[in-house]
């Protein structure tokens, strides 16, 4: 079973509040450490899982800056045999639309018999949830998104549970296909020492829009469909008063606002 | 039948329907649309797939249509991307959309990226806001990167600008006068790309916090069992919804149906009373559209004051006891 497998990198949430706006609007990341996006690491584990059983490979490509390299370390120190970083100026400022081309091209180029790609469901810092089903469309497979259970089954078929809104679908999946997966779906291996030290035979892949052959109209900020036209701080639209006094002075006080009292009767 | 519209660059909602109902969530889509649409004389379409729905077209006229596209098919009776994407693509193809709505639930979380994937155009996921310029320009509002900030998204060139929305952002409404056609679709089906084995129905509690009038919350500052106990009592006596934060939620103090925020409820009460709640943006774009929000918090620069009406500055765990016993006197009297 040849898996490809999604893992975005997303910076680590407790340093988001240094993230700072440059004057053209976009973000000013360095230095913020990242991270592997969590639910990510399920769907890695979930490969690993399948190799266990049924052989074959796991390879991971994650689209990103330079930056991502060491991280990457990360994927192979738990087990995937390969990972790709594509990495080109042309890719930034991606949307979902032009991100999810890109990890297509990469898979197609690399991994052209592949019968499962799994990504996570969605990302923590745009947490979109789109690129799945987009990298689907464009490799032409079908998909499933919020998988909380994979099981292989008979003639490669994979048995799949997927949330939905009044309950959840058993549904019999055909290879080739793409599965987004939750974090209800395993829990994911730690890498001991052994496995960081081992994994640095392990090669990473650095692959630019050249080796994809993606022409820079169709990625990156060029490519994206969408454009941010305006950042902005929701506006203060409340009252903001402090109420003063002693704690009962301060209820009355509150319990005689019309707004409050209206409702009380 | 839909040729004729070619010229308009209208506004679509998917309508998802479940056992014959639509899903609250796409009348409020409809409502919205109608809303946009406005004078400017561009009409809002339906689109209603599924197997035996048409006694459904009614209420979505109702709800604010002009148009339903009913698209029949006993394959089609539950939501399935390998038939649902390609159908709905190809009736954008043929009607030529502005804009096309769908519901952030997990169908239409599924569909609508993988529809705007095989469109070739932009997907703007979780929307709190929707205007459209007269030029026909949909400007999409999220909240930023981190949640700091709100974005205006816009899809300047392909078309249709498609957005996605969860439950409870806009309102529904009803216009009992309002007419409109249903339009009958024959959907080509393409070969199935995975087979359904079964839907298991899990009635999961239903929330009461998005119809609540009365809201009532805890957050991280609030961190043992009496804590919410003193919440629940209040909740009570108000007659109110309880519900929390993400921390409260990852703590185990409440139930993934009470998170509101972002990733959670949105919800619209007469009066919201948070306590122990910081403020970030994530938490508070579910409650936006609270008429009146009360704050107990113990820190005075907890950036929740400066989004709320009324401010205590105090530990909840001698503000509450009180403002439960003020209540309780009021009510005896
Ligand atoms: C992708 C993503 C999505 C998210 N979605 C949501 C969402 O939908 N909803 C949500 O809520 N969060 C969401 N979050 C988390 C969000 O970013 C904040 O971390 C969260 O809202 C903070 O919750 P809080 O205010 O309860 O906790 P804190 O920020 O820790 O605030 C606790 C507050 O309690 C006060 N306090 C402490 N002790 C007392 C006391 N004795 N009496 C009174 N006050 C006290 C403190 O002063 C403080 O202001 C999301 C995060 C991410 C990354
Ligand atoms: N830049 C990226 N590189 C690799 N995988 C990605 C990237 N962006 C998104 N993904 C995958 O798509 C999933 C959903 O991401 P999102 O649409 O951003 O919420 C993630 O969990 C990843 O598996």
């Amino acid at each position: 079973m040849q898996v490809a497998v999604c893992v975005k990198m997303v910076p680590a949430p407790e340093q988001w509040s240094q993230i700072a706006f440059r004057d053209d609007g976009s973000l000013q990341r360095e230095g913020i450490e990242l991270i592997i996006n969590p639910v990510d690491r399920n769907a890695l584990e979930e490969a690993l899982k399948i190799r266990q059983a049924l052989g074959g490979t796991v390879t991971v490509f994650s689209m990103g800056p330079p930056s991502c390299l060491e991280r990457l370390r990360e994927a192979l120190a738990m087990g995937a045999d390969r990972a790709f970083l594509l990495s080109d100026r042309n890719f930034a400022g991606a949307d979902t639309l032009a991100t999810s081309k890109v990890l297509a091209a990469g898979i197609r180029k690399e991994m052209p018999g592949f019968d499962l790609v799994l990504c996570g469901s969605a990302s923590i810092d745009s947490g979109t949830a789109q690129v799945g089903p987009q990298l689907a469309a464009h490799l032409g497979v079908a998909h499933l998104t919020d998988a909380f259970s994979i099981s292989v089954g008979e003639q490669n078929c994979f048995q799949v549970r997927t949330v939905a809104s009044h309950g959840y679908f058993i549904t019999k999946l055909r290879k080739p296909a793409l599965i987004s997966v939750t974090r209800q779906l395993n829990k994911p291996r730690i890498p001991t020492l052994f496995d960081i030290v081992a994994s640095c035979n392990k090669e990473i892949i650095i692959l630019s829009s050249a080796d994809l052959n993606i022409p820079k109209s169709e990625s990156g900020l060029e490519g994206s469909p969408t454009k941010v036209r305006e950042l902005f701080f929701p506006p203060a639209r409340r009252l903001a008063r402090i109420l003063e006094g002693s704690i009962e002075d301060r209820v009355e006080e509150l319990l005689r606002q019309p707004g409050v009292a209206g409702v009380l009767k | 039948m839909i040729g004729d519209m070619e010229e308009k660059e209208n506004l679509w909602v998917f309508v998802e329907q479940y056992k014959g109902e639509p899903k609250q969530v796409s009348l409020e889509l409809i409502a919205k649309a109608r809303m946009l649409a406005g004078k400017s004389g561009l009409r809002v379409c339906a689109v209603l797939i599924g197997d035996n729905v048409r006694n459904i077209s009614p209420v979505l006229i109702n709800a604010g249509a002009d148009t339903v596209f009913l698209l029949e098919d006993p394959l089609l009776r539950q939501y399935r991307s390998d038939f649902y994407a390609p159908v709905i693509l190809d009736l954008i193809r043929k009607g030529k959309p502005g804009a096309m709505f769908f519901g952030a639930t997990p169908a239409g979380r599924d569909l609508a990226p993988a529809v705007a994937a095989l469109a070739g155009t932009g997907c703007t996921a979780d929307c709190i806001d929707l205007e459209l310029t007269e030029s026909g320009a949909l400007l999409q509002t999220v909240p930023a990167f981190g949640g700091r900030m709100m974005a205006v998204i816009v899809t300047p060139v392909q078309r249709p600008q498609i957005a996605t929305v969860r439950p409870g952002v806009f309102q529904q409404a009803w216009f009992p006068e309002h007419d409109g056609r249903v339009v009958d679709i024959l959907p080509q089906l393409p070969p199935a790309k995975f087979d359904l084995i079964e839907f298991v129905e899990e009635s999961l509690q239903p929330s009461l916090l998005p119809s609540a009038r009365v809201v009532v919350a805890g957050g991280a500052g609030v961190d043992s069992r009496e804590g919410w106990e003193l919440l629940r009592e209040l909740t009570g006596i108000l007659q109110g919804a309880l519900g929390g934060s993400r921390p409260a939620l990852d703590n185990g103090w409440i139930e993934e149906s009470q998170m509101i925020g972002h990733s959670g409820s949105t919800i619209r009460p007469d009066l919201y009373i948070a306590v122990g709640i910081s403020g970030d943006v994530l938490h508070m774009v579910g409650v936006q559209d609270a008429k009146v929000i009360v704050v107990v918090n113990s820190d005075s620069r907890a950036p929740i004051f400066s989004h709320s009406d009324y401010g205590i500055v105090g530990d909840y765990r001698e503000v509450i006891p009180v403002l439960i016993n003020a209540l309780k006197k009021k009510q005896r009297s």
